[in-house]
């Protein structure tokens, strides 16, 4: 069998990675083979024994880059903006298992998002287990083996799709940027806070907290 | 359209580059997709316009690392090779565009080879684009993309397949390294004087005038 990739813009390898972002060769999945990955690929993965999260960009499964430091501060971000998302009743915030279909039929799973009513049809929960919704904030949570070309693309994807804050989060220099376009932003230290504007209005988080949950010990 | 690969030989794409010997990725054919490609893509890529020389192992198609100082080597060591066998009534030569099927799914290009008349079905020529078949010697002579985990995992091809003695020659540092298992090596210098032993009898090479031959001009 000769399998002919559907979108055969790559001549060779180099190409591909290239347009993935360059990410390790360790996270591109080889079956289905890259370039022919479809959605229903990306969520039989989810489903299986060696469950592997995957984010699926131009027909490649590429696997998310993850880790423990990483999860910890997602989950007290995801905490903070969901109670206050809830107490206004704003809409949905998701963690790192939300997989969302991007204007570019891409699918990117970010570490948190939020999606305003308003964008999600019918005001209701999406029954899709990849709804193709248009967060407005999205955060990522750098981890060691995500590259700036990798990132980069995510943020093409995000803000082609409706997103107006991308927070890139970085554990190891405890700073975050905060994105208002593709690559237009503004770098936040331990001694700023997080502003919500203009998407959450009122919600702040100083990063002196958020960052000060890796320092806690029993 | 989702292809599967028909052995599934890697989980990711990092397994498939150390088998074929970590070669750069601007040399690994996308289309057909790596992993699926046959002998058929290989003579079909042949006739191209943008005709490239590849070799296919486990189903990958992989660009052959050339250029011209090598090529000119080649040429040098057919005009003195070739009128040895002929006229000693050995076998046959083959050149840049000589492909072997030496193992299934694995078709390699030496740079020059010679095969015995012997070794030959029915003492003759072979009529098929790729025979199936392995040279009795086979010569590489080293490019800049080479790397040195792909030169080993083409010489264990080649001894596996039935190759007796092989030269791989570094224009480089002008050594030429004669092989008569994958592990058993001598290192020729300008110095030294490289035979055909069992496989040629009789021939033989002075390293310093075949290097020479990088040096003449007009």
């Amino acid at each position: 069998m000769t399998a002919k990739p559907p979108n055969n813009y790559w001549r060779n390898l180099a190409e591909m990675w290239e347009s993935i972002g360059r990410v390790p060769l360790e996270r591109i999945v080889m079956n289905p083979l890259p370039g022919t990955a479809t959605e229903a690929d990306v969520i039989a993965l989810e489903g299986k024994a060696d469950k592997r999260l995957c984010e699926l960009i131009d027909g490649v499964l590429v696997e998310k880059a993850m880790g423990y430091r990483e999860s910890l501060l997602a989950e007290y971000l995801s905490r903070k903006l969901g109670i206050f998302v809830d107490d206004h009743n704003l809409g949905l915030v998701a963690t790192a298992d939300g997989m969302i279909r991007m204007a570019s039929r891409n699918i990117r799973i970010p570490d948190v998002s939020f999606v305003p009513w308003d964008n999600i049809p019918g005001g209701r929960v999406p029954d899709e287990p990849v709804p193709g919704i248009a967060p407005t904030l999205a955060v990522e949570v750098l981890s060691v083996s995500n590259t700036n070309a990798e990132m980069l693309g995510k943020r093409q994807d995000y803000f082609g799709s409706g997103c107006r804050i991308v927070w890139q989060i970085d554990p190891r220099s405890r700073t975050v940027e905060v994105f208002d376009s593709v690559d237009t932003l503004t770098t936040l230290t331990e001694a700023d806070t997080l502003d919500g504007t203009p998407v959450l209005p009122g919600f702040t988080l100083p990063l002196r907290e958020l960052f000060g949950r890796l320092d806690r010990h029993a | 359209m989702t292809a599967k690969p028909p052995i599934m030989l890697w989980r990711n794409l990092a397994e498939m580059w150390e088998s074929i010997g970590r070669v750069p990725l601007e040399r690994i054919v996308m289309n057909p997709l790596p992993g699926t490609a046959t002998e058929a893509d290989l003579i079909t890529q042949e006739g191209k316009a943008d005709k490239r020389l590849c070799e296919l192992i486990d189903g990958i198609l992989v660009e052959k690392a050339m250029g011209f100082p090598e090529s000119n080597l080649a040429i040098y060591l057919v005009e003195i090779l070739g009128p040895f066998v002929r006229s000693h009534r050995l076998g046959i030569l083959g050149g840049e565009g000589g492909m072997y099927r030496i193992l299934p799914n694995n078709v390699r290009i030496p740079d020059v080879s010679f095969i015995s008349w012997d070794r030959l079905p029915g003492r003759r020529k072979p009529k098929q684009p790729v025979p199936g078949l392995a040279p009795n010697l086979a010569i590489e002579i080293l490019s800049e993309g080479n790397t040195a985990a792909e030169m080993e995992r083409k010489r264990q091809d080649y001894f596996q397949a039935g190759v007796e003695l092989y030269w791989e020659v570094d224009p480089e540092d002008r050594i030429v390294d004669v092989y008569t298992s994958p592990t058993q090596v001598t290192r020729l210098t300008v110095a030294d004087t490289l035979d055909g032993g069992a496989v040629v009898p009789g021939f033989t090479l002075a390293v310093q005038d075949w290097f020479d031959d990088l040096d003449q001009h007009g």
